[in-house]
């Protein structure tokens, strides 16, 4: 094997260190203590190159361990060792040692990535949640305890250790590969959504117990049913309740704006499930029938009978009198059209129609 | 006859005995050793010969700076390489006056 480039004073050392690779790290760090020192002198001392003054880097290599008692060279035999010893001529170049230069100053950044990517991944296997649990506290006195334990690995000297830690990278490396992809995906599902059905149909408004809002009913404090209410937040933002698609067979119909777009949060919302239609086989769509609601009962007859909405200081007080006398009583079942049946269930009102799907 | 096989016998012995005469570093020493008519002595071997010796105990070492470049490494010869080097010394004056005696008995 010979090296007919020309190689500077760091490219010769490199090679030469290249060409020692199978010896230990210890062992080899001894070798060339004074390698630099060495062929910065030799420069020096001779016009020529260095591959010429000395031989080929590899000729160095073999005399200086023969000449310091460590045996030959281990010959690569297998595929494997053939291919590990074309990698250390790889890193004897000139461009790789450039390279070997810039990945040394980001070292730091890696070494702590690892240590969160690895964490991350064990909070699966001990069945955490992914994110939320490597920004845990636990998660983080694990990231910290990681980063220590591979530093102190990394600064033993032995190297198969060494070796070990190099195998760790390339499941670090995977596993940041993972931790991207959560970052990238996953966020949206953090936040307290439900992740079974954020995840398969983005974002839906919900109850605290999970359970997604798929429409809003608004009733008058005497029971009317309300339709076409457009519902606004604190800051004005228009109130959707989300995709209801996680709903098998419904579709929601929004009403459009002059513009062509659809209105999200008019409510209630038209929504239809497709039922077979009378003892036929045809399945046709029909119109979602309201729930039935329980209305609190209130103690202001007036208010009531005005059919309008209470104002701020008018709303129910949570002591109001069961009332019924003044609801309507034309039931109509259908969307929009006031469905009330009026019945006294404790200190409540029951208004609307069942519905069974 | 190829030199290369006798320095790999004798290397030993001329790096204690150059180093026996001052302390000197590396490339030091292979100057003086090809100065002294060992032109062939390759650096490496040197090098490997010095870090050999200092392992097995018969050369301390220190550090010096120097003016033209990066640290030099001296080595000295401790009581153990002077004992060493006096053995080795009595192995190559017998080895070579048998030699000696050979060469004149077939050139008689």
């Amino acid at each position: 094997m010979t090296t007919t480039t020309t190689l500077s004073a760091s490219g010769y050392a490199t090679a030469v260190r290249a060409a020692l690779a199978d010896l230990d790290d210890e062992v080899r760090d001894e070798l060339c203590e004074d390698l630099e020192a060495h062929l910065a002198e030799v420069e020096a001392d001779t016009e020529a190159p260095l591959t010429e003054s000395l031989g080929p880097p590899e000729a160095y290599a073999a005399e200086l361990r023969a000449s310091a008692g460590h045996g030959d060279a281990v010959a690569p035999t297998g595929a494997m060792m053939q291919f590990s010893a074309r990698l250390r001529r790889l890193a004897a170049d000139e461009g790789l040692a450039d390279l070997r230069r810039s990945l040394a100053r980001v070292w730091p950044v890696w070494v702590v990535l690892r240590a969160v990517a690895l964490v991350h991944v064990a909070t699966y296997i001990v069945g955490g949640s992914g994110l939320a649990s490597t920004i845990s506290v636990p998660g983080l006195v694990a990231i910290a305890a990681a980063v220590w334990v591979s530093m102190r690995i990394e600064a033993s000297r032995r190297g198969r250790v060494r070796w070990l830690l190099r195998a760790g990278d390339v499941v670090a490396a995977w596993a940041a590969l993972v931790l991207l992809f959560d970052i990238v995906a996953g966020v949206p599902a953090y936040g307290g959504i439900p992740a079974d059905v954020a995840a398969d149909d983005g974002w839906t408004l919900s109850h605290p117990d999970g359970v997604p809002v798929t429409n809003i009913h608004a009733f008058t404090a005497d029971g009317e049913r309300l339709d076409g209410v457009l519902l606004y937040d604190a800051d004005g933002r228009p109130i959707e309740v989300g995709d209801a698609q996680w709903e098998a067979g419904i579709t929601t119909i929004h009403e459009r704006d002059a513009l062509g777009q659809p209105i999200l949060n008019r409510y209630p919302l038209r929504q239809q499930v497709e039922t077979y239609s009378n003892g036929t086989d045809t399945l046709v769509p029909r119109d979602v029938p309201p729930p039935q609601v329980l209305l609190p009962l209130l103690d202001d007859p007036d208010d009531a009978a005005g059919h309008e909405l209470p104002e701020a200081d008018q709303l129910p007080a949570p002591d109001a009198a069961p009332r019924t006398d003044d609801l309507p009583t034309d039931a109509e079942p259908g969307p929009g059209g006031p469905i009330t049946e009026p019945t006294r269930a404790g200190s409540l009102s029951l208004v609307g129609t069942s519905w069974n799907r | 006859m190829d030199t290369s096989q006798l320095l790999k016998g004798t290397l030993d012995m001329a790096v204690l005995a150059v180093l026996g005469d001052d302390d000197g570093y590396g490339y030091d020493i292979v100057r003086r050793l090809r100065d002294a008519g060992m032109p062939e002595v390759g650096d490496a071997s040197v090098y490997g010969t010095l870090r050999r010796l200092y392992a097995s105990g018969d050369l301390t070492s220190y550090v010096e700076p120097s003016e033209e470049g990066p640290n030099r490494k001296y080595y000295a010869v401790n009581d153990r390489g002077r004992e060493h080097l006096k053995r080795a010394e009595e192995t190559w004056r017998s080895f070579a006056e048998t030699i000696d005696a050979l060469l004149e008995g077939s050139t008689r």
